[in-house]
This record gives C-alpha cells, sequence and structure tokens, in this order.
C-alpha cells in the first residue's frame, strides 16, 4: 500500500520480484525447485482470498472449490475438447468466474457468516460433482495426462522453466492488485471492509463491491487451479478439499499478512515449506496446524507482514526520538 | 419405503434440531461463528462410545457422563477461547476452524480412524407403524431429542434464568443495565449448545455410524439450519431442522443417494433467493455474523 513516500512502493515491489525471481538459482534440488514452484502457484489462491478478505473484508471458505472447477475445466478442455493451452487457459479462467460470480450474486445479500458457510457448502458440492460425476471427471481418479505448458514452440518441462513461466503469471497479479488497490475501486472496496454503514452513505454498495472483489479473487483462483493443472499434469477431486487446500489458503493469507500485497507471497512459502518440514511428526501435523491458527490468529491477528512494518515502525520512531532528545 | 424414509428422516432431523439449537445459541447470543460446533457433536458421540462400549457402562450412565463432559467442555470452551472473540466474525471464525481441525485430529489420534459404532442398548422388539420398522433406537432418538427441545423450551421460558437470557439475547446492554450477569449466561449459553449437540452425537451415534470426521457434515447441516431458519431463531432452528432431515433422507431414497449432501445447499439458496433474512426472522433484522 502506498505510503506517500515516493517509490516506496515501487521499491518494494522490485525487492520481491528479484527475490523470487533469483530463488530458484539458489537450490539445485529438483525436489526443493518443486515446493518453489508449488508455493508461486499458492501465491495466486492466497492472493485471491486476500483481495476479498483483506481488502473488502469478505471471508469466503469456498476458494478450494473454484480452485477446483479452474484446474478441471482446463484439463477437459485440453484432453477432452482438445484446445491450445491458451484457449484453455482463458475458457477455464471464464466459467470459473461466472460461476463465481453467479454464486456471489445469489449468497453475498447476507454478508458475515451466512456467506462463509454458503462458501463452504458449495466447496463440498464441488466436491462431491467431481467424485461422482464419471463421465466428466473421472471420478476420484481425477484427470491424467493434461499438457505441460508450452511456450513459443516449446514444451516446459524443466522445473526451473516452469518456476519462471508460472512466475510470469504471478508477477502480473501482483502488479495488477496492486493497482486494482490503488484505484477508486480498490478503495472503495476498503471502505467496505472497514465500515460499511459508512461506506453506503457515500454512495459505495457493499453488496456490488463485494461482488466484485469476489469475482477477482474468483478469477485468480481459477488461474492458480489452471497453473496447478498444468503443472502437475493432472486434476483430481481433492484440489476442492477443507483439509489439503482450503485450510492451507487461510493460513497463508491469515498468516503471511490481510490487506498487504507481499503478505500472501510470504505466507505462500511459509505454507508450502513447513509443511514438509513437519512430516518428521505427521499424524501431529493437523493438530499442530489447527493449534498453529488459533495461536496465530490470536496473537497475530493481523499477519506476519504487518506486525513486522509495526514494529519497524515502533524501532524507527524511537530511533527519531532518541536522536532529538540526544 | 416412503415411510421407512420418513422415519429415518425424523430421526436424522431430530439430531440436526438439536445441533442447531445449540449452534444458533451460540450464533445468535455470542456472535460466535463457532465452527467447531460439529466437533462437540462429534465428542458427544465419542465420549458415549468411550463410556458404553469402552468402560462398559449402562447406556443411561455413560449417556448422562457424557453430556456432563460435554457441559464442562462447554464451559471451558467460553472461559478459554470464546470470551476473547466475541463478536468479531472473521476471527471466531478463524479461531474455531482451528479448533474444529484440532480436534478432528485429537478424535483420530485417541480413538482411530476407522469407523465405530455404539453398543445398541434396547433390547426389545421392532414394531411396525404404517410398514416403517421403528426399531427402539430410533424410537428413543426422536423422544428424547424431543425432550430436550421441550426442556430447553421450558427452561427459556418458565424460569428466571430462562428470562435472563432471553433479556440478554435481546439487548445485551440493557440486560446488563439491570444487573443480569451477561458472563454467566454467555457460560450457561456456551454450555447449553455444547450439551445440545453432544446429546445428538450421542443420539444418532445409536444408528449412524461414527468417524473422527463426522462434525463436517454436522456442522454444514447446522449452519444451513441456522442460516435458512435466522440466526438466534430456535423455532427456525428446530423446524428447520426436522425438514431438512426429511428432506436428506427422502431425496436420498428417491433422487441419488450420492448427492444427497446437496440438498442443504440446495435449500440456503433457495431461501436466500426469497427470504434473505432466513425464514422466520422478522423483517429488517440484518443476518450479518
Amino acid at each position: 500500500m502506498r505510503t506517500g513516500r515516493f517509490g516506496h512502493h515501487e521499491k518494494k515491489f522490485v525487492c520481491w520480484t528479484a527475490l523470487l525471481a533469483l530463488l530458484p538459482l539458489l537450490s539445485r534440488s529438483e525436489y526443493v525447485q518443486h515446493l518453489c514452484v508449488t508455493a508461486l502457484i499458492y501465491i495466486l489462491t492466497a492472493q485471491g482470498l486476500n483481495i476479498v478478505l483483506g481488502y473488502c473484508g469478505t471471508m469466503t471458505l469456498g476458494q478450494a472449490g473454484f480452485y477446483a472447477i479452474g484446474g478441471y475445466v482446463f484439463a477437459i478442455a485440453m484432453t477432452k475438447a482438445g484446445l491450445g493451452w491458451w484457449t484453455a487457459l482463458l475458457a477455464a479462467v471464464a466459467v470459473t468466474t461466472a460461476v463465481g460470480f453467479l454464486l456471489g450474486a445469489i449468497s453475498l445479500r447476507v454478508r458475515g457468516s451466512s456467506f462463509i458457510i454458503i462458501t463452504i457448502l458449495f466447496s463440498r458440492i464441488v466436491h462431491m460433482v467431481l467424485l461422482n460425476w464419471i463421465e466428466m471427471t473421472n471420478g476420484q481418479a481425477g484427470i491424467t495426462g493434461v499438457p505441460a505448458p508450452v511456450l513459443f514452440g516449446r514444451v516446459l518441462t524443466g522445473k526451473v522453466g516452469l518456476y519462471y513461466f508460472v512466475l510470469i503469471f504471478v508477477v502480473l497479479t501482483q502488479f495488477l492488485t496492486g493497482r486494482l488497490v490503488d484505484s477508486k475501486i480498490g478503495r472503495a472496496f476498503i471502505a467496505v471492509k472497514q465500515d460499511e454503514s459508512l461506506a453506503t452513505s457515500l454512495g459505495i454498495s457493499p453488496y456490488h463491491f463485494s461482488l466484485a472483489a469476489f469475482s477477482i479473487s474468483v478469477a485468480v483462483t481459477a488461474l492458480a487451479g489452471v497453473l496447478h493443472a498444468s503443472y502437475a499434469q493432472m486434476v483430481s477431486p481433492e484440489m476442492a478439499g477443507f483439509n489439503n487446500v482450503m485450510l492451507y489458503i487461510i493460513m497463508m493469507t491469515v498468516v503471511g499478512g490481510r490487506g498487504t500485497l507481499w503478505g500472501p507471497v510470504l505466507g505462500a512459502f511459509i505454507f508450502t515449506f513447513l509443511p514438509e518440514y513437519l512430516r518428521v511428526a505427521d499424524t501431529l501435523r493437523m493438530p499442530i496446524f489447527g493449534v498453529l491458527l488459533i495461536v496465530l490468529v490470536l496473537f497475530i491477528p493481523d499477519g506476519l507482514i504487518p506486525t513486522f512494518y509495526k514494529a519497524l515502525r515502533r524501532w524507527q520512531a524511537r530511533q527519531r526520538t532518541g536522536k532529538e532528545a540526544a | 419405503m416412503f415411510s421407512q424414509l420418513l422415519l429415518n428422516g425424523i430421526v436424522l432431523g431430530s439430531g440436526y434440531a438439536l445441533i442447531s439449537v445449540g449452534h444458533t445459541i451460540i450464533f445468535g447470543l455470542m456472535r460466535v461463528s463457532n465452527f467447531a460446533h460439529g466437533e462437540l457433536y462429534m465428542l458427544g458421540a465419542y465420549l458415549t462410545y468411550t463410556f458404553v462400549n469402552l468402560l462398559g457402562l449402562p447406556f443411561y450412565a455413560g449417556l448422562l457422563l457424557s453430556l456432563l463432559g460435554g457441559a464442562l467442555l462447554g464451559y471451558l470452551l467460553n472461559r478459554f477461547v470464546f470470551r476473547y472473540v466475541r463478536d468479531d466474525s472473521t476471527v471466531n471464525g478463524l479461531v474455531t476452524i482451528g479448533l474444529s481441525i484440532f480436534l478432528t485430529n485429537i478424535a483420530q489420534y485417541l480413538w482411530g480412524a476407522a469407523p465405530r459404532s455404539i453398543h445398541n442398548p434396547f433390547a426389545g422388539d421392532t414394531i411396525f407403524v404404517l410398514g416403517a420398522a421403528v426399531t427402539p433406537a430410533r424410537f428413543f432418538i426422536i423422544f428424547a431429542s424431543a425432550a430436550a427441545i421441550l426442556l430447553f423450551h421450558c427452561l427459556i421460558k418458565y424460569t428466571k434464568i430462562g428470562k435472563a437470557f432471553r433479556a440478554t439475547f435481546q439487548k445485551r446492554e440493557a440486560a446488563q443495565l439491570v444487573g443480569v450477569d451477561v458472563e454467566a449466561i454467555y457460560s450457561l449459553s456456551t454450555i447449553l449448545g455444547t450439551v445440545m449437540a453432544c446429546l445428538a452425537g450421542a443420539l444418532l451415534g445409536l444408528v449412524y455410524s461414527l468417524e473422527p470426521a463426522m462434525g463436517m457434515k454436522a456442522i454444514s447441516v447446522a449452519w444451513a439450519v441456522v442460516v435458512t431458519g435466522g440466526a438466534g431463531n430456535f423455532v427456525g432452528a428446530i423446524s428447520v431442522g426436522y425438514f431438512i432431515g426429511i428432506v436428506e433422507s427422502l431425496g436420498g431414497g428417491y433422487i441419488s443417494s450420492a448427492y444427497k449432501d446437496a440438498f442443504p445447499f440446495l435449500m440456503v439458496v433457495i431461501v436466500l433467493l426469497v427470504k434473505p433474512n432466513g425464514i422466520f426472522a422478522k423483517s429488517g433484522s440484518r443476518m450479518n455474523g
């Protein structure tokens, strides 16, 4: 978010992008590189949630459902309908966003907990449909053989190449989200989040702007689903699962920092790498996550990045008063 | 087949009504989006299983003990978790989600992931009513839930505590002004809500199998019922609870068993299109979390 100092926002953008660009070169292990690509894809899902929750204040637990729909539409478009990679991408994002828009249009009349439930139920339905509509979705087995991305006629297979390919999408999304937040629309989102009645009195309709934020977040999540489908080269009903997808997205956004542009990035990396290190205590992994979520929400409700900046500002202020007193 | 499905639906609906009443108390009164409510249902079932199957206690003793356990759990939940996160829907939602995950996995750790069932204590013949086989267990479930709901109704309507409860429900600050100990009421509500959920779990555990993840279905239904019936609306919670049990049973039997979980969702969507505040809510009351 802009702090009024010229170039600060841009400086952060360049720093983060440079960091992300250098990341895969730090390790030669294909496994670590795989984790990096996975984290990149999750950045998109976390950012999606961040747009609707962090900036617009609408909590939703249905992102996994849209992630799955995006992936599946893409997979079906490529394997069954024979569309090209980019056409399939557009189709998947378009279809998923349409579904999301429809859901939001009906359900956003009641924001708050009621809306959350609907998104949860929606995800469960998606999961159910993916398991049972065998002709289209192959049921439990999922759809395999989804083609990898093709760039300038070359199929990308190397992890590093795929990383940079996905990185393009991530950087683009970050850039657009940053611009969105700074625009009038973004400011309207924040107004709706902070005080609905006040926003309404200013002529900002919470319903319409929440719907817009929700639709945008669905589109971004669908993109993530498509990239996952193409990277993993398969889709399965577990993509709509709460425990293996939605929970991680929540933690990435909440722990990383809601309402910040780079919080989801940090969160995505933390929650892609952390579970790998927790593999030692595999049975306890989920309870630990549960406790972690509780503790973090209670003690660092804003997430790591905002808490870091708050601490930084306090330190800077102390430095300044220290200099004045001297 | 219809009467059998209807009976099963009423049994299921009894459980759903109990869970939903508990949920609407906690959500309606304290504005806590308790996503762990399904796990309380699950724990009620597993506690009864522990007392009856594993420790060999007679059924009624086991049931009573699990309800007491539930009451204790409710008290602790309020004291150490809800107290700090009331009224902020996003925060308390996230905290209870964390709690839900924690409890589900602890249950899996303690009792294992394989499905269990509670020993059926009711020796007795099945009687046939209009073509439906009414086992003693099913009869007990319907009867016990109705009794619990009736008891709750009497508590709310005819006792002094019930009056204090209603007052806090209607207008918290006004209740405080006239000397109602609001913290005690919150404690009581959480305990009541939890006990209802535990009872539902113990009862439905007589006819359905127990799994650590059973809370997920329960909470989805509870939420659907509360959203449709109106937050804090007891009549709504009870009637929609029974309704959805019946619809799920009939729908599962006649239309599709694989998609029977879709019925709560459809119900919610339809109701929201027509009456965004819930079927029974008075017009003008918002249902924002």
